[in-house]
């Protein structure tokens, strides 16, 4: 008996008749009003404020913001925005998904330190990415003089500010987070489907088109979506890495409210952006969801 | 109709000898078993021929075609998985004609292999439901319909009775053979159960320590184990450690018993291991003047209601004897009896 005693945990005391799941559950619900929901609240409200031509803001319920979406100067950011988000985000998954499977099949001990290797990537932050590729990319220092040394190249060329030195460091930083989240599903992946398929005629490059890539679909739909808003979040790449003319809802909404001071009109970009993001992540889960039964 | 001859093969992974010059001739149309304990290599082998693993040295013949350097896409075998393996984002018919879509097969003929095979393994009707919404047994069902679809050369089941339970799996393993002989197509199954092997197979090959032990019927198994190891797998058995002389007489602890002495038995003083299956065993009084007996003591008796099992020793040895329930036996535990040794018991080469 005394040793059952010491096993079964005491209730928790109760506070008000509310029960302890719910009171664990506080401390975090105050911290998401504080620090997310309430400046998202306010975001909200700044939307629909007044601005005041070359001056600040006026509390007020106005939608100029909003209409201002309808520019084709912001409606082209818009696209572009998405365009590129999107473009990363396919390059991204479809580089990290045979690579994922090809590390899963390795043994342990080559599978730890590659895993390793991208952990580290992470620890860089994107900053030090982002001055990093400037120097990669440079005419004085970058990738080019190599191509010269090589003889591909009479001089030396600098890469950036283009969009393709964009994708580049946003491939390079979206690319971890990509594998981390496709490996624990690839490695739980059960070998006997590429070999059953395997025994029904289907050679390696078509069972893993027919058989892994379709049972897999879940897990690459929510990689897909996860490097998607994690590029569009990102505004320090194409900020240093490229052109006005590249430049993406990120990087507009920090011009507008930095420079500019048009606070409500980053306001409403910065809302519009939150429901777009929204919107995917709950249509993801939704297909993903079906597909999956 | 395929026959399957493995020539000199061998299997390593690193240093390990999964496989050690295994050498086999099988016969087509026929239900074979792979036998053995676990880590015994039967696993292995049976993906060799499969053509899942690559075979270290040897070669492996389908019909005396080398397919050897063939991958498992070429070869045309059916398999059936341990755990089914069936494509979750396909739905049952889709998971059935897998390996005729490769094949860019017209959807309607698709659609009619489909269901007749759903037909064969007696479940129709379910061609449009997905894989989760099948139970365990369907879902090797049609597991097995998928490996049957292209008309394979060999058909091949891993382990398929062990996820099942009793009930089920007994009826399975009926039913496995009723279609085995339909179809007429040479059938491998592995197994570490003996008493699967023994009932369901034409012929048992097996498997320890990556060495054949013995091919044969599941009767030549049982009554002619070739190693200790097989008879000792295979059904319960005591071997006795004697010497077998050339005047017919196994000398045991001393004693001389009567055997007829196998071919093997070519000079005399062979060392030889005498192994006696419970039902050969027959327990008598001391006072009967018998030859040809062990003396014993019972051990234990335990009484099944279908049968009577006798435990008696003698030495460090052990031995089962089974009596018939409902008749007093006429001896109780701690009793002296003689155990009587048939001639016929079989000898196996030390």
């Amino acid at each position: 008996m005394t040793v059952q005693d010491t096993t079964i945990p005491r209730p928790l005391p109760r506070f008000r008749g509310v029960d302890h799941k719910t009171l664990i559950l506080i401390p975090p619900g105050i911290m998401l009003l504080i620090f997310f929901l309430c400046p998202f609240l306010i975001m909200g409200a700044v939307s629909f404020y007044y601005r005041v031509p070359d001056g600040f803001y006026e509390p007020d319920f106005v939608l100029t913001n909003y209409a201002a979406f309808f520019d084709p100067v912001f409606l082209t950011a818009l696209g572009r925005s998405l365009t590129l988000c999107a473009v990363i985000s396919v390059v991204c998954v479809s580089l990290a998904m045979p690579f994922t499977y090809l590390v899963s099949q390795m043994r342990r001990g080559i599978q730890v330190p590659i895993v390793i290797l991208l952990l580290c990537i992470l620890t860089l932050s994107e900053v030090i990415l982002g001055f990093s590729w400037t120097i990669l990319l440079s005419r004085t220092a970058g990738a080019s003089n190599v191509l010269v040394w090589l003889g591909i190249l009479d001089r030396p060329i600098s890469y950036y500010p283009s969009r393709v030195a964009i994708m580049i460091a946003m491939l390079h930083f979206c690319f971890p987070f990509a594998v981390l989240t496709i490996y624990p599903p690839i490695s739980r992946f059960d070998r006997s489907l590429p070999e059953a398929a395997a025994t029904l005629g289907a050679g390696p490059i078509r069972a893993f088109f027919t058989v892994v890539i379709p049972a897999l679909r879940g897990t690459i739909i929510s990689a897909l979506v996860l490097v998607f808003v994690f590029a569009l979040g990102a505004y320090l790449f194409p900020q240093m890495l490229g052109r006005p003319a590249d430049w993406t809802l990120s990087v507009l909404i920090t011009d507008q409210a930095i420079y500019k001071s048009n606070i409500p009109f980053a306001a409403a970009m910065s809302v519009f952006l939150c429901i777009i993001c929204f919107a995917l992540i709950l249509g993801v889960g939704k297909l993903t969801k079906k597909t999956e039964g | 109709m395929t026959t399957l001859t493995l020539e000199h093969v061998w299997k390593r992974f690193g240093s390990f000898e999964a496989l050690k010059d295994v050498n086999l001739n099988l016969p087509s149309g026929k239900m074979i078993t792979f036998l053995g304990p676990s880590g015994s290599g039967k696993s292995t082998l049976f993906r060799l021929v499969a053509g899942l693993d690559d075979a270290s040295e040897g070669n492996i013949r389908f019909d005396g075609e080398d397919v050897t350097r063939h991958p498992a896409h070429k070869r045309n075998v059916g398999m059936v998985f341990q755990n089914y393996a069936l494509f979750p984002h396909l739905n049952v018919w889709e998971n059935i004609s897998y390996g005729l879509k490769l094949q860019k097969r017209p959807k309607a003929e698709r659609r009619a292999r489909a269901e007749e095979l759903l037909e064969l393994i007696k479940l129709p009707h379910i061609a449009d439901r997905s894989i989760k919404q099948l139970s365990g047994g369907q879902q090797q069902r049609v597991s097995i319909a998928r490996a049957l679809a292209k008309e394979p050369r060999l058909f091949l089941l891993d382990e398929p009775l062990s996820a099942l339970d009793a009930k089920l799996r007994e009826h399975m393993q009926t039913e496995l053979c009723d279609l085995q002989q339909t179809l007429g197509i040479t059938t491998i199954v592995v197994t570490h159960d003996q008493r699967e092997a023994m009932t369901m197979s034409d012929v048992v090959v097996v498997i320890d320590q990556g060495e054949i032990q013995q091919v044969g019927s599941p009767l030549e198994i049982y009554r002619e184990p070739a190693t200790a190891f097989v008879a000792d797998f295979v059904g319960s058995s005591t071997l006795l450690e004697g010497i077998a002389r050339s005047d017919g007489t196994f000398e045991f602890n001393g004693q001389s018993l009567k055997v007829t002495m196998p071919d093997w038995v070519s000079r005399d003083l062979t060392p030889g291991l005498l192994c006696l299956r419970p039902e050969q065993l027959r327990l008598a009084q001391q006072s009967a003047q018998t030859q040809n007996t062990i003396d014993v003591d019972v051990s234990l008796i335990r009484d099944l209601g279908s049968e009577i099992e006798v435990q008696a020793r003698a030495g460090a040895y052990e031995f089962l004897v089974k009596e018939t329930s409902g008749q007093p036996l006429g001896y109780g535990v701690g009793d002296k009896m003689r155990l009587q040794i048939p001639e016929t018991a079989h000898l196996i080469r030390a």
